[in-house]
């Protein structure tokens, strides 16, 4: 790995950036609606429309939010916001700063979906490769239709049906929020277990869907792993089955897996939506979900900020990593 | 590097399979920091058993439910959510309540108002003893702040409504201040200060927010006693989940024996998640109040917990009314609904009943005329039969459509839709998102009909459809026509041409007024109704009444085609003495102020 190699990973990298965080200020802009005004026509479809006239106050908003002035000059300002990491002021929570909104709101999300995401990728990947490896018992077979059929559920369904089972029919854990209604948020033993709790159903909606997804990815490439030369030696070599499964197969067949994780894991900022909206999570996805059926430019701009940058980040320090990972991989120019 | 490569290769399968583990449990740590997520509070509250708490649901998703614990501000820009979604019944009183039901004007900060001869003033006299919540005495002096701070401040929501009506605040002791106005207005009081529905300016202590921006003053502080209010609760936490109100034991109303402390001793407001979710809660009685559910989810609901009711005892119409109507809207001014043969066809193609069957599962009922089903509206509508008997707006026909539009010029193309001079009339049905389940059915029966309309839908974001409606650049759409509670006027004012466009592509004055309908007879008629006080005893009024809706119904202004009523849900297990249809003290709406006044009148229930 040369240090060219480095630096122009670095430049496409900002580069990337730089195009996907002009993309996030154009998107929402050209939409014909005024984020102010739909605002107020919101207010006005829930009833309370029926007195005043809109129209001094949304000009009066427009100025304090800089959406009056050309977009050229939006777009400046909204860079040089950027390079300070000042997200600006939301809409919605007006005057919350939209950086504070998702620090509010990103601890849950993060909890919740890291935590999902890590578990189903173990969990998957170790099944996929146990549904490969030919020494598994027969048992393990029936977890193909089953990891076929979970994956193509949507995880918001399961969601419902996991709520209907264990909230209603057997009502053994919470069916939404993040913790008991009337508790206050301490650093508690009691409360770390009621929000373990709270977390259970809308992490095993995200699990029970995605656990399908690794776990055939695995297995798909396990099998085409086991037939590459280096496992016949190693068999040929008499070596332990446990080490031909994790240092021969599982190891190389884990780097595309990896290369998912990386972005799975990269995307959590932008929240799992519909999971945070059926259970009622504070999180990050119900924050965006409320800033796009509010017109709330600035906290999805903020919102979308994050993704791009530790999307970007993760398939940065992955194509560093790589060699690390696999020494056969090499960056040289041929 | 190739010892590195050594060592990490040496270590994957440790770190996949178990380190992942180990950082799961940092993550959920980090998750669980309170310090990242809390809003800034004061002490711990203290424990308050479920069976002394009421926990209210947000009234669904969307602008009115808890959305940001971070301010309590009633005036800055998203403050009208806040105060109707936590602060109406807990932090702020009103100067009166209100009884949609039956029309009564309920006086509670104030004791009484007298609107001046000439409708330029009025005089208010506050109730005796009323205190902040820091024990500040609430005064006339606060009444002329929050009036003129409004009036001056154009960033603030009403602002503009309090700077057309009033001029000043005369005090003349601590009790008694008059209102001055402007112009002549006979219900400017009623409008601002009774109704408290859709409206609501709370009064704000002048000793906390004098000398503060009001645009951006947060209003939370709960160690310094923020937001200071006059009601009966105090915010004691505020997260993006949840916002807890305890009792205020030192209420101004128990202490002057105007009233006794409510019976619960915290007010939980929560996020209520998707419909089906709350209604799962409700159902665990998790909630006690507030759950809007459609009327099949409630009778499965209620199936399941009987102790869950509605305003209705009986289906299928559960819910309770809004003083909104379904409504469809008609371009009186330009295009083919110009024209009233056509629009005559259109209300002939329409089908009341079969839409409320198909698009509300029967859980509403049709309506003719503009009007609530309100008590208070009820003795104006008694006297009007006679003119529904004479036009029938309810009769759907298609030999009359057929009849209006031949009449009209039109004949039928090959394809069966109506045109005339070869040009079929072919429209949108514009259609915003939440009256969805109207627009494929009156699609069906304006097609089934012979006019080639096609439903479209503006969801989630509405302001084009306003756009549209209101520059006057829409035929046909749906809409629900939000009016007066109490009395005919302030519905029937909508079709005044002063609300219609100076010219087509230009924005009207008004949002819920979008006939575009212009004939000065009509506006001799408003102006004096606007000129006098509302009831249906007075001959005056009444004349006045029946002679705008007699052209209402016989121009086809716009369509009333059915009442909006929603399945607001309660929980009997923890508390009763809910409202109902046979207890009607107030509307069920957690959103109205009035809802306060179930608070005061809840009791134990039966799983307390």
């Amino acid at each position: 790995m040369t240090l060219g190699y480095v630096a122009r990973r670095v430049g496409v990298f900002f580069l990337v950036v730089f195009f996907a965080v002009s993309i996030n200020f154009l998107i929402p802009r050209l939409r014909p609606t005024n984020p102010i005004a739909a605002r107020m026509y919101e207010f006005a479809a829930s009833g309370a429309g029926r007195a005043g006239d809109f129209r001094e106050l949304i000009a009066i908003y427009n100025e304090k939010f800089g959406l009056d002035k050309p977009l050229w000059q939006q777009y400046i300002t909204y860079w040089g916001d950027v390079l300070r990491f000042d997200l600006g002021t939301s809409i919605s929570f007006y005057p919350g700063l939209v950086r504070d909104e998702i620090m509010r709101a990103a601890p849950w999300t993060i909890g919740l979906l890291a935590v999902s995401t890590l578990l189903a990728f173990t969990i998957g990947s170790l099944l996929g490769a146990l549904l490969a490896w030919p020494r598994t018992g027969r048992v393990f077979s029936i977890f193909v239709p089953l990891l076929m059929t979970l994956s193509a559920i949507p995880y918001y369904l399961l969601g419902l049906v996991l709520v209907y089972l264990f909230a209603l029919v057997w009502p053994v854990l919470p069916s939404s929020s993040a913790y008991t209604s009337g508790a206050r948020l301490t650093l508690s033993w009691p409360m770390v277990v009621d929000i373990l709790r709270h977390a259970i159903l809308p992490a095993a909606s995200i699990i029970l869907a995605v656990i399908g997804f690794w776990g055939l990815g695995m297995r798909a490439m396990m099998i085409t792993t086991m037939g590459e030369d280096y496992m016949i030696m190693a068999q040929a070599k008499g070596l332990r089955g446990r080490t031909i499964f994790f240092d021969y197969a599982l190891r190389n067949a884990l780097l595309p897996q990896v290369t998912g994780l990386a972005i799975s894991l990269a995307g959590i900022m932008s929240g799992a939506i519909l999971v945070e909206i059926v259970f009622g999570y504070p999180g990050i996805g119900f924050l965006l979900y409320r800033a796009i059926s509010s017109n709330d430019y600035f906290v999805i701009q903020g919102v979308v900020f994050f993704v791009i940058l530790s999307v970007g980040l993760a398939l940065l320090i992955l194509d560093l990593v790589y060699p690390l990972l696999d020494p056969r991989i090499q960056f040289r120019r041929s | 590097m190739t010892r590195l490569t050594f060592l990490i290769s040496r270590g994957l399968k440790w770190r996949i399979l178990a380190p992942s583990l180990c950082t799961s449990v940092l993550l959920a740590a980090a998750a669980i920091t309170p310090a990242a997520v809390a809003a800034p509070s004061a002490a711990q509250p203290r424990e308050v058993a479920r069976n002394d708490t009421l926990i209210v649901s947000g009234f669904g998703p969307g602008l009115t439910e808890i959305q940001d614990p971070g301010n309590m501000n009633p005036y800055s820009l998203g403050s009208l959510g806040r105060v109707r979604d936590i602060l109406n019944k807990t932090i702020y009183e009103f100067l009166y309540l209100y009884n949609h039901n039956t029309g009564e004007e309920i006086p509670w900060l104030a004791e009484s108002y007298t609107v001046a001869p000439d409708l330029q003033s009025v005089d208010v006299t506050l109730r005796n003893g009323v205190e902040w919540s820091d024990g500040q005495p609430f005064t006339s002096d606060d009444v002329k702040f929050t009036l003129e701070l409004l009036r001056d401040t154009p960033s603030l929501v009403f602002a503009s409504d309090i700077k057309e009506w009033v001029r000043d605040v005369t005090v003349s002791d601590p009790q008694h201040f008059r209102i001055n106005l402007n112009k002549p207005n006979a219900r400017f009081f009623y409008f601002y200060f009774v109704e408290n529905s859709e409206i609501h300016l709370p009064i704000v202590p002048r000793h906390v927010w004098q000398g503060q921006d009001p645009a951006t003053f947060t209003n939370l502080d709960i160690a310094a006693g923020w937001p200071v209010g006059t009601g009966p609760y105090k915010l004691v936490d505020a997260s993006a989940q949840q916002q807890l109100f305890d009792r205020n034991d030192n209420w101004w109303a128990a202490k002057t024996g105007f009233q006794n402390l409510p019976k619960p001793l915290r007010v939980i407001f929560m996020q209520p998640g998707a419909a089906d979710t709350a209604a799962a809660r409700t159902i665990n009685n998790e909630f006690d109040a507030g759950a809007v559910m459609q009327p099949g989810v409630f009778e499965a609901a209620r199936a399941r917990n009987p102790n869950i009711t509605s305003w209705n005892t009986q289906g299928p119409s559960w819910g309770a009314p809004d003083a909104c109507l379904y409504t469809l809207g008609l371009n009186t001014r330009w295009g083919p609904m110009a024209d009233l043969r056509v629009r005559r066809a259109v209300q002939h193609s329409i089908n009341r009943q079969s839409m409320v069957d198909l698009a509300y599962e029967s859980a509403t009922v049709p309506q003719v005329i503009p009007f609530s089903t309100y008590g208070g509206l009820a003795a104006y509508q008694n006297q009007l039969t006679d003119l529904l008997d004479s036009y029938k707006p309810d009769d759907p026909d298609p030999a009359k459509v057929a009849s209006d539009m031949q009449e009209a010029g039109y004949s039928r193309d090959s394809a069966g839709f109506w045109a005339k001079d070869s040009a079929r009339i072919t429209t949108d049905l514009l259609t915003p998102g939440w009256l969805k389940p109207m627009g494929p059915v009156l699609e069906k029966q304006l097609r089934d009909n012979g006019f080639d309309v096609t439903f479209k839908l503006f969801d989630p974001d509405t302001q084009p459809f306003f756009d549209i409606v209101r520059a006057g650049n829409a035929n046909i759409w749906i809409i629900v026509h939000c009016g007066s509670s109490r009395e005919p006027y302030g519905t029937l004012q909508h079709f005044h041409s002063r609300f219609a466009s100076p010219a087509q592509g230009q924005l009207n004055s008004y949002l819920w007024a979008n006939s575009q309908y212009m004939n000065p007879e009509y506006d001799a008629i408003i102006n004096q109704m606007d000129a006098i006080q509302p009831s249906p005893t007075d001959a005056q009024y009444m004349d006045l009444t029946r002679k705008a809706t007699n052209i209402f119904l016989r121009d086809v202004v716009e369509m009333t085609l059915a009442e909006e009523r929603h399945v607001v849900t309660f929980n009997n297990t923890y508390w009763t003495g809910w409202m109902n249809s046979s207890n009607a003290y107030a509307a069920p709406y957690s959103l109205w102020a009035p809802f306060l006044l179930s608070l005061l009148r809840l009791e134990p229930g039966p799983g307390a």
